[in-house]
């Protein structure tokens, strides 16, 4: 049990920022080669920022298929009640060596 | 000065005050406890229009801040539970069309259950697909010219949006294909536009934020696509899609590409669902961080504020996106296999046409080779 609320609470916590690394480094790189297209040439600046947007839009939904998973798995951590009456119930081993 | 100049603003004040107004056997029903006109203290008060941000979608996190303004009304509720019945301004046209029952508690047998239906959605969604409706109509009418020889401003926003929204379309789709289904993909982009933003109106609540809609929204445009691409292309070009280039990959290419198109309504949804409630959801718990403070100084500070702000932004975005990638799907499917994609989307090499020397002339002195 406290394996699995530890692991849960783990997953949780890290799945988001994970997939935030990756869509930091995706967003930074399509950035950067629209900036670097707007500076060579500025009268397509218009274009450019549109499609910068809407590529940065999808680069973004898929943290927010991350965000899903966390609401899913939310509910499913328990309280603090709960885990001091497994804690207690069950308590972990210790080394005695 | 005429009154006329203000026929608008007086409109809207005589529809707010219909809305607002507390009709006694409202008052009397026991699900009234979360009217924004019974709370207590500034800091419930703050905690229910919040609440009333979100609608229905608020957590467990926001219960235990609810638990204090309802102690002293009718229903019996433990602390820390939710009670799905906020209501939005709506909420006396919600209980006239769906009874008086709590939106979410149905009884049977004497027992009630919690129920998933959302009535205050519903209401919310036709009430702004008619305002849409309205607007365009309105803006639509024949220009209004007044004596300066200037068209009234509701016409210029109206035109400017669908036109402006039509040329972005013919950018993307080709002039034939943006001429024939600008009306469906802008009015997709209308839609959820201004669902979107119903969720920063404080007392309302965003219908993208229910899984239903994006989900109803995503079905439309995939069913709308398919029959799309079959009217334009044809049915056995629309069947090639799914096969794929080399004919004799097609056992693994048709699967493939099946899933791919499956899953385009699934990522529509999701992506706009989950911006939305995601970002209503920030919002609640922005709004509840600053009950503490308000209770501390006794004057209300809108620490959503800025969430609001980056929610009308990421509101345009999202309803951008849907309708981009809407009209995409439409014109990669409606491109015929076999004919040039001016786009070049299935990668063929063999169709590039060199302008000048390709055109088929009717007399040789009519070419541009000289």
């Amino acid at each position: 049990m406290h394996i699995y609320w530890g692991m849960l609470a783990l997953a949780v916590g890290m799945g988001l920022p994970i997939a935030v690394i990756g869509a930091g480094l995706g967003q930074g790189k399509a950035i950067a080669s629209a900036l670097e297209g707007m500076a060579r040439q500025p009268e397509a600046a218009g274009t450019i920022q549109t499609a910068m947007i809407i590529g940065l839009a999808l680069i973004e939904s898929l943290v927010i298929y991350a965000l899903l998973m966390f609401f899913m798995l939310k509910p499913l951590l328990p309280t603090v009640e709960q885990a001091t009456e497994a804690a207690k119930a069950a308590p972990v081993a210790t080394m005695t060596r | 000065m005429s009154l006329s100049k203000f026929r608008f603003f007086l409109v809207a004040l005589l529809l707010s005050a219909v809305l607002l107004a507390r009709v006694p056997s409202v008052l009397a029903a026991p699900e009234d406890a979360h009217g924004p006109n019974t709370s207590g203290s500034v800091a419930t008060e703050t905690a229910e229009t919040a609440e009333n941000l979100t609608g229905h979608d608020v957590g467990p996190a926001a219960g235990g801040v609810e638990g204090h303004g309802n102690a002293e009304h009718g229903e019996e509720k433990a602390p820390g539970t939710f009670d799905p019945h906020a209501g939005t301004w709506l909420h006396l046209l919600t209980q006239k069309i769906f009874g008086q029952e709590p939106v979410g508690i149905v009884e049977h047998g004497g027992e009630k259950h919690f129920t998933n239906i959302q009535y205050d959605v519903i209401v919310v969604s036709v009430f702004t697909m008619a305002l849409i409706a309205l607007l365009g109509v309105l803006g639509a009418r024949k220009m209004r010219v007044r004596p300066e020889g200037k068209p009234a401003s509701l016409s210029h926003i109206v035109e400017t949006s669908a036109e402006g929204f039509r040329n972005y379309l013919i950018g993307i789709m080709g002039p034939d294909l943006a001429g024939k289904y600008a009306p469906l993909i802008s009015s997709f982009f209308f839609t959820i536009l201004f669902f979107n933003w119903m969720g920063l109106i404080p007392g309302m609540l965003a219908p993208t934020a229910n899984p239903n809609v994006p989900v109803a929204l995503a079905l439309v445009a995939f069913v709308c696509t398919h029959f799309i691409a079959i009217k334009e292309a044809g049915f056995k070009s629309w069947f090639m899609h799914f096969v794929g280039e080399p004919i004799w990959l097609a056992p693994l290419n048709f699967p493939l590409h099946l899933i791919g198109e499956l899953i385009k309504p699934l990522s529509l949804s999701i992506r706009l669902l989950c911006n939305v409630f995601g970002e209503e959801m920030v919002a609640l718990q922005l709004s509840l961080l600053a009950v503490g403070a308000i209770a501390a100084l006794h004057f209300p500070i809108p620490f959503q504020l800025p969430m609001l702000l980056l929610g009308t932004f990421f509101g345009l975005l999202q309803a951008l996106v849907f309708s981009t990638l809407l009209a995409i799907y439409v014109s990669i499917l409606s491109t015929h296999h076999d004919d040039h994609d001016s786009n070049n989307i299935h990668g063929h090499v063999e169709h590039v046409h060199v302008h000048g020397f390709d055109e088929v002339v009717a007399h040789p002195s009519q070419s541009p080779v000289a």
